[in-house]
């Protein structure tokens, strides 16, 4: 009796197979598609809006959606869809480059605490945990009215403000994977630190920092636009779902429209972002979820 | 006596953080633009034009540096601040002459103590529940539907709960006022708003938890045998996975203050959410630092609190 | 037993009826406003409290009444004063009091309560006394008592008896009694704020004289007043007020929770004329006491020095438009600093909206078409201003400019660009303003268009010497030195050099015929008098610190009259005669300077450093029942205030 072998056995990296397991989320690939499209969209929303975000119209104003303004006016005569793809943009730019400089500095401090260990260790460590136990929205506020208002500075705010998670990160997967079997075994075989550093920390480290970051976008994206709902947010007429809704509560009597339509696209962000953040932390660490 | 020594190793902890956490606000409220102290500001003019000399300006502005010690050096101001900031005397507020900033916090922190308290024990007592069924009905569309709530719940920020209920519950249906904090109608909502979110979180965390006792080898086996000892397993299964819960419900209230911020200015309750919010706005110092003193000392306390709980609940902690 | 229980049943019914107030007959008369949000209850601050302490909580020696005809709204009348004399240099004024007035708790009002009251005032017991805000500025030695030097027993108030105060001016004022209607203007309860000086004021503490008292307060919340009983006096007939904080408007006011709410915006101006019942209840009053409008940015760009230049702009704007469309009806077109159908405004040539002529004066101005001319910065705050975005556009349509909008944030923009004296990192460009009354006094009629005088109508060069004089009369605060004889050699030589300065303008001023212009600068004691008498100190002086002290006041004095004299010869001409047509306006009784304001106005007004566009309109809605209710039309406004005239029909 033979059994044919013939089954070629694949080779499957672990990344197609993240993906593969990613794919099997639907919720996390329709929040995949999502963010792609509004991506794109932010690019292009120079081309793509219909009109500038700032510019009047005042024999139009409070208009309910219509032809001319598919998503309405505001208290100037703006078209709001315009001005909400504006505000998704600057919501996105703050995301994204709050992550980098949350990026920057936690894989910084992170890999100097986890290598050298020691005193540095704890004195860093100390310092994430007084960071991670301070509600650090009001330091957000407090850095913003130093720093003054405006895109890049609250995005390095938000960054300022937001790095203590992945430093911890850093550490403990920089601290595991130092003496980890496979590492030491690499460096009984006379690899370079270096070497080591490069072919098996950092790639391992990847996923959980990808994770990370994932759901650090939506962290920023609320940040920006709770400062500016109070008031600390990007200036006007600069557009954002933070100050187009607190304008709109105002107006929410007669008016609804000026709030319903940021509150929905807002949510719908924030939601797609968190279930990509699932599904990728599912995906990249098939251990966790039941 | 572990827990003793504990505790006192964590209330220092906590007194050097919120130093620290001063002294870098004041560092920052100082190369703030604007002038820490600005003489026009001083006239709280809404027009004026000074009808004052100069020599009688500088008598008022020297008047006004000394009662707000001004006319000391800057890490003096820091020092003398925080000689007084522990025994709760916090010194006159730019904004409000009329009362010193402690009177005024002791008034407004009853508020969002108690918005704070209510929704976590909103989210507590419906967060278990809700937790435990979506456990115990794991893969059904009750399970389902609650997770998917509590997923929104927990990502959509508080202010945006509280925007939509407003949306729906005042504006289109008028069952509720749309701001307030006198009586129950009107606390609903905001409670709600601050509530949502660790609700949200604890449900899910309790869902997990429970699962995971569940799926243990011991429980299955013992389950699978079937008979009155069911009851008995399930109540021990339950305990256990509740003790868990204790550790994040820390977080959560860091994460409950900064929605009373939101919260209190949406919906006009008195609290020190809406006073930190005015005090940044008119850019009062003396009021921003010394809110952001009390909202995160009451945090890290609260924590500490939580903490000492969870050690009385499981026997198996040891504090060293 | 029956007649028992028919008795019970009887008593019950009359109870029930008592109760419930149908027997009684007086149904509690309350009223529900909407208030500014008010920290607490001490009159004196510049807060919303001052505006109840004006005759509402306390009542002084005059008080305001209504009068749709007079500026404000409002005219003066005597409250607790009964009549008045004063001195033919209005420097001494002497008011005999009413004998029936009292406290809350039954202690008469007498002129030794308003003695101790403006000494207390005045003590440095209060640093923080906003005493730009009121009268106390011009009483004898005021400033010498508040810095320390003199006792407060020598401020210039004395009650000669119990019902008759005297009042000594350190410099003539015509308007005295207009000024005593604002808050600080009133005496408080000595007993009570000696016995408790942090908390005399609660609720439920307070000792106070006006028609209502406080019983409670809740701040971010409400507060609510009462009758007070033992007040003598007119009032209306209203007996709790319900004052609502948080700005409260429309929405409550439909639900029943308000008798009156302001209008905030066109959404919702539109919303009430829609209403078939709300339109019924709609009033509106225009703000006479504003102009708005926009001023050129204090900055030291010469660019902005051409008047043609500032004329081409002031006329290019389509104001009608502006008011209709982007301002929904909520403003009427203003092109001079007081509205047609007022006093002086009647008496004012409005700047015309003439694009042809506008364009004709920007190339006369050396920018045909607008070319040649730098980008303009117009600076606003907040989240986006219609009107600045309206006026930016008509001169790009009318006259080819360029101005690019700078959002500033709202302290520093209020503190530092628009009411700074200069703002040296402004570029050139404009600001908004809204140019308020703080109260009813002379100076407050030019409605801070005397800006122009003070700050804006030199040449650019000048103006920054100013600024820089400025900063180094600060400087002067923190000098080091002034010990020796060699510190005060530079001091003399200056003082020298201005002697034969000062000769040379109070000779202009006797030539122009400006005599109150140099009566107020040759007012004793005299600049270089005050010089010689801290030399004097100086020498006399122990220590080191008195001596370095001495030093820099006399270096501040010395400086001081620099800037005065580098200033006036810098002065444009036009600017020259406004400002002695203002000495002239404020050595004058009220009726007297309104009539002769414009000589000071229009001057202003034709060298277009500062440029009215739009009258805001108060609008609001009421509770048709309601009667007497005020409008506040001073630089808090619009609000309500002045609550004793309130009165609710049956």
């Amino acid at each position: 009796m033979e059994v044919a072998i013939s089954q070629k056995v694949k080779r499957v990296s672990y990344w197609s197979a993240a993906w593969r397991r990613f794919n099997r989320n639907k919720m996390a690939v329709a929040g995949l598609i999502y963010i792609t499209i509004i991506i794109i969209v932010s690019i292009f929303t120079p081309w793509i809006a219909p009109y500038p975000y700032d510019e009047p119209h005042y024999a139009h104003t409070f208009e309910k959606p219509s032809a001319k303004f598919w998503w309405g006016t505001d208290d100037l005569g703006r078209d709001m869809f315009s001005r909400n793809l504006y505000a998704m943009r600057n919501a996105l730019l703050v995301g994204f480059g709050s992550q980098i400089v949350v990026l920057i500095i936690g894989v910084i401090i992170g890999s100097i605490a986890g290598f050298r260990g020691g005193f540095i260790d704890t004195l860093l460590m100390r310092i994430t945990d007084i960071m991670y136990a301070f509600p650090t929205f009001l330091f957000n506020v407090i850095l913003v009215t130093v720093m003054g208002r405006g895109l890049f500075t609250i995005l390095v705010a938000v960054g300022l403000t937001g790095w203590a998670g992945m430093a911890r990160l850093v550490r403990g997967m920089v601290m595991y994977l130092k003496h980890a079997d496979f590492v030491e075994a690499a460096r009984a075989l006379g690899a370079k630190e270096s070497y080591i550093i490069r072919k098996y920390i950092l790639p391992n480290m990847l996923g959980p920092i990808i994770v990370s970051l994932a759901f650090g976008i939506p962290n920023g994206i609320w940040i920006e636009a709770g400062l500016a709902l109070i008031g600390m947010g990007v200036r006007p007429p600069m557009p954002s779902w933070g100050n187009m809704i607190g304008a709109g509560i105002g107006y929410i009597m007669g008016f609804p429209h000026m709030v319903i339509f940021p509150v929905l696209t807002f949510a719908l962000t924030l939601l797609a972002f968190t279930y990509v953040g699932d599904g990728l932390r599912d995906a990249l660490n098939p251990r966790s979820e039941v | 006596m572990g827990l003793i020594k504990y505790i006192i190793r964590r209330l220092f902890t906590i007194f050097l953080s919120i130093v620290i956490v001063i002294i870098i606000t004041y560092i920052l409220m100082w190369f703030a633009p604007g002038e820490f102290f600005n003489i026009a500001q001083f006239q709280a003019s809404a027009g004026k034009v000074s009808t004052l000399t100069p020599e009688q300006l500088q008598v008022l502005i020297k008047g006004f540096e000394e009662k707000y010690g001004l006319n000391v050096p800057l890490w003096k101001q820091v020092w003398n601040y925080l000689k007084d900031a522990f025994r709760f005397k916090f010194g006159p507020s730019f904004s409000n002459p009329n009362e010193p900033i402690e009177v005024q916090i002791a008034r407004r922190f009853p508020v969002t103590f108690t918005l704070a308290i209510l929704s976590m024990t909103l989210a507590v007592l419906l967060g278990i529940p809700l937790g435990i069924i979506a456990a115990l009905k794991r893969n059904t569309w009750v399970d389902y539907v609650t997770m998917f709530f509590s997923m929104i719940g927990s990502i959509i920020p508080a202010y945006l709960i509280g925007v939509i209920m407003v949306l729906i519950l005042s504006v289109w249906l008028r069952w509720l006022p749309t701001s307030g904090w006198e009586s129950p109608k009107q606390m609903i909502m905001p409670v709600i708003a601050v509530g949502l979110g660790p609700l949200a979180v604890i449900a899910r965390f309790m869902r997990s938890s429970l699962l995971d006792i569940l799926n243990q080898d011991y429980i299955r086996t013992a389950y699978a045998k079937g008979g009155t000892d069911r009851a008995i397993i399930m109540r021990h299964a339950l305990r256990n996975s509740l003790i868990p819960i204790v550790t994040i419900i820390g977080p959560q209230l860091a994460f409950l203050f900064t929605g009373t911020v939101f919260i209190e200015n949406l919906f006009r309750v008195p609290g020190l959410g809406q006073l930190f919010v005015n005090a940044a706005s008119q850019r009062d110092y003396p009021l921003l630092v010394t809110s952001t003193f009390i909202l995160s000392l009451s945090v890290m306390l609260m924590n500490l609190l939580v903490d000492i709980v969870y050690a009385f609940l499981d026997p198996r902690i040891k504090y060293e | 037993m029956k007649s028992k229980k028919i008795l019970i049943s009887v008593l019950v019914f009359v109870s029930l009826l008592l109760l419930s107030g149908v027997v009684n007959g007086q149904k509690e008369r309350v009223v529900s406003l909407p208030y500014w949000d008010t920290p607490g209850l001490i009159p004196y601050y510049w807060q919303a409290q001052h505006i109840l302490a004006q005759g509402t909580i306390f009542e002084g020696l005059f008080g305001y009444a209504p009068d749709p005809k007079n500026i404000g709204g409002v005219k003066v009348v005597p409250v607790i004063a009964e009549s008045f004399k004063v001195s033919k240099d209005y420097k001494v004024w002497t008011f005999k009091l009413r004998k029936d007035k009292k406290w809350s708790n039954g202690d008469p009002i007498t002129a030794k309560d308003f003695e101790w009251t403006f000494k207390f005032y005045a003590s440095p017991k209060i640093p923080d006394f906003p005493a730009w805000a009121g009268p106390h500025q011009f009483i004898e030695n005021f400033w010498a008592v508040k810095s320390g030097a003199l006792d407060p027993d020598k401020l210039g108030v004395k009650a000669l008896d119990d019902y008759t105060l005297e009042i000594r001016l350190s410099q003539p004022r015509y308007d005295l009694k207009e000024q005593l209607c604002v808050a600080q203007g009133v005496p408080l309860h000595r007993k009570s704020v000696e016995a408790d000086p942090d908390n005399w004021w609660r609720p439920g503490k307070i000792v106070c004289n006006g028609p209502y008292i406080p019983i409670s307060w809740t701040p971010g919340k409400d507060m609510t007043l009462v009758k007070n009983p033992r007040y003598v006096g007119e009032r209306g007939n209203v007996d709790k007020i319900i004052l609502k904080f948080g700005g409260l408007g429309l929405q409550q006011y439909q639900a029943g929770e308000l008798d009156a709410a302001m209008i905030g915006n066109v959404a919702e101006y539109r919303y009430v004329m829609a209403d078939p019942k709300l339109s019924k209840e709609f009033h509106e009053d225009i703000m006479d006491c504003f102009w708005n409008g926009y001023q050129i940015s204090r900055g030291f760009d010469p660019v902005m020095d051409n008047k043609k230049l500032r004329q081409a702009l002031a006329m290019a704007i389509d104001r009608e438009k502006l008011c209709k469309e982007v301002l929904g009806g909520r403003a009427l077109p203003l092109a001079a600093y007081w509205p047609k159908g007022t006093v002086i405004g009647d008496k004012m040539k409005e700047i015309p909206f003439d694009v042809k002529k506008a364009q004709q004066l920007l190339a006369e101005a050396g920018y045909p078409g607008g070319k040649g001319l730098k980008t303009l910065v117009f600076y606003i705050t907040g989240g986006g201003d219609p009107v600045v975005e309206f006026i930016v556009d008509q001169w790009k349509k009318n006259l080819g400019v360029n101005v690019i909008i700078e959002n500033i944030e709202s302290g520093l923009y209020w503190n530092s660009y628009v009411w700074a004296s200069f703002t040296p990192e402004a570029k050139a460009g404009f600001t908004v303003i809204g140019a308020p009354m703080n109260n009813l006094e002379i100076g407050a009629i030019f409605k801070n268009s005397d800006h122009t005088l003070w700050f804006f109508d030199y040449p650019a060069s000048i103006r920054k010497k100013y600024y820089d004089f400025m900063q180094e009369l600060d400087a002067w605060l923190r000098k080091e030195g002034g010990l020796t004889e060699a510190d005060w050699k530079p001091l003399f030589e200056k003082k020298n050099s201005l002697m034969e300065g000062f000769k040379k303008i109070l000779a202009y001023l006797d030539q122009r015929g400006w005599k109150e212009w140099k009566a107020d600068i040759s007012r004793p004691p005299l600049w270089y008098e005050q010089f010689d008498e801290l030399y004097e100190k100086w020498k006399a002086a122990k220590t080191d610190a008195d001596k370095t002290n001495y030093w820099r006041l006399a270096g501040r004095v010395i400086t001081d009259q620099e800037m005065f004299q580098v200033t006036f010869n810098g002065r444009n001409e036009p600017s020259k005669v406004a400002y002695a047509w203002r000495y002239k306006a404020v050595n004058r009784p009220f009726s007297e300077a309104l009539k002769i304001a414009h000589y000071v106005l229009q001057p202003l007004q034709d060298q277009y450093w500062m440029v009215p566009v739009y009258l805001a309109k108060a609008q609001w809605v009421q509770n048709p029942k309601l009667e007497g209710l005020m409008l506040y039309k001073f630089s808090w406004g619009p609000g309500f205030f002045n609550f004793k005239y309130l009165n609710l029909k049956d």
